[in-house]
């Protein structure tokens, strides 16, 4: 796992949003499950419980991943990066609404914008031998 | 320095600044399309200021893809067509700020044009010296990048939200959270 930057990558944004998942359950006792203001989580990130079970989500896919093979990191880094992506856009615009359903906040912004171009760019940018070599066996 | 010490240390910065360059054309593109979509959906937007939003969330979504593309194949892809594309959408947001009278974010304006330059200049500096694809991302210019457009993109983005519900007074359409609860 050391030499593949996908595995690698996986496994530890996974253990993060993982421990980023449980450790908001602490603050967002009281919070409506799809509050639009939740519980601020080390201080500065918004969470409510539906944010925190989206965390435990992708941090369990990407430990598993991660922890499986390099295919299945990058398949996983990919999706969840776009995914994040894509909300590093719509979010901004769904802030102050009642649409707002993972309480979103700027600091979640920053943080989402950042893993999305990290697991994009790993899962797109490295090891890409690993397709090449499939379709050649195909 | 020799002209070999020289060569040999650009050829060293190549693949890291290779590495910059899609998160870069990535951060561009989210506040193009932002900036893109504030402007087709804001009501006093003119016919023309919709027609510049429409086509600047269409240059977004084209650079989030050619800033994939790229990093798949391991350098810039279409580095002309990617100029071509960099140029309309720095001119498209001079539009965007003309035809909606500076309602559009000049904040964001500034740092997407801010990126698209520096994108434009690596793509060019790429164009003229190219070199064989990189087999794999490196991954410390990545976390670099990836930070510093994080950093960049987020204020960009948040006023570019903050532009889109600006009233005619100047104040800002406050929307109760807690509407429907």
């Amino acid at each position: 796992m050391r030499t593949s930057p996908n595995r690698l990558v996986a496994t530890i944004f996974g253990a993060i949003y993982v421990v980023v998942g449980l450790l908001g359950f602490a603050v967002t006792g009281g919070v409506g499950f799809i509050a639009t203001e939740g519980g601020l989580l080390l201080g500065i990130f918004a969470v409510n419980p539906l944010h925190n079970v989206a965390h435990l989500l992708i941090g369990a896919a990407l430990l598993i991943a991660g922890l499986a093979n390099v295919r299945a990191a990058k398949i996983v880094n990919t999706t969840v990066g776009a995914a994040y992506l894509l909300l590093g856009v719509v979010g901004f615009f769904l802030v102050g609404t009642a649409a707002n359903i993972l309480a979103l906040n700027v600091a979640d912004h920053f943080l989402h914008l950042g893993s999305a171009i990290v697991l994009l760019a790993v899962g797109l940018g490295a090891e890409r031998t690993v397709r090449d070599a499939r379709t050649v066996v195909a | 320095m020799t002209l070999a010490a020289t060569d040999s240390t650009a050829a060293a910065i190549a693949p890291m600044l290779r590495s910059w360059t899609p998160p870069l054309a990535w951060g561009a593109a989210l506040i193009v399309a932002g900036i893109g979509a504030a402007t087709l959906i804001a009501d006093a937007s003119t016919p023309l200021a919709r027609v510049t939003g429409a086509l600047l969330v269409l240059l977004g979504l084209t650079g989030l893809g050619w800033g994939a593309v790229s990093l798949a194949r391991g350098g810039a892809v279409a580095p002309r067509v990617a100029l071509a594309g960099i140029l309309a959408s720095i001119v498209s947001l001079g539009v965007a700020l003309v035809a909606t009278h500076g309602r559009a974010s000049l904040i964001g304006a500034a740092a997407a044009t801010a990126l698209l330059l520096v994108t434009a200049t690596l793509v060019s500096a790429e164009r003229r010296h190219p070199s064989a694809p990189a087999s794999s991302v490196r991954m410390i210019p990545l976390l670099l990048a990836a930070a510093l457009v994080a950093i960049v993109v987020t204020p960009a983005l948040g006023a570019v939200q903050d532009a889109a519900l600006l009233q005619d007074d100047g104040t800002v359409i406050v929307v109760d959270p807690h509407q429907g609860h």
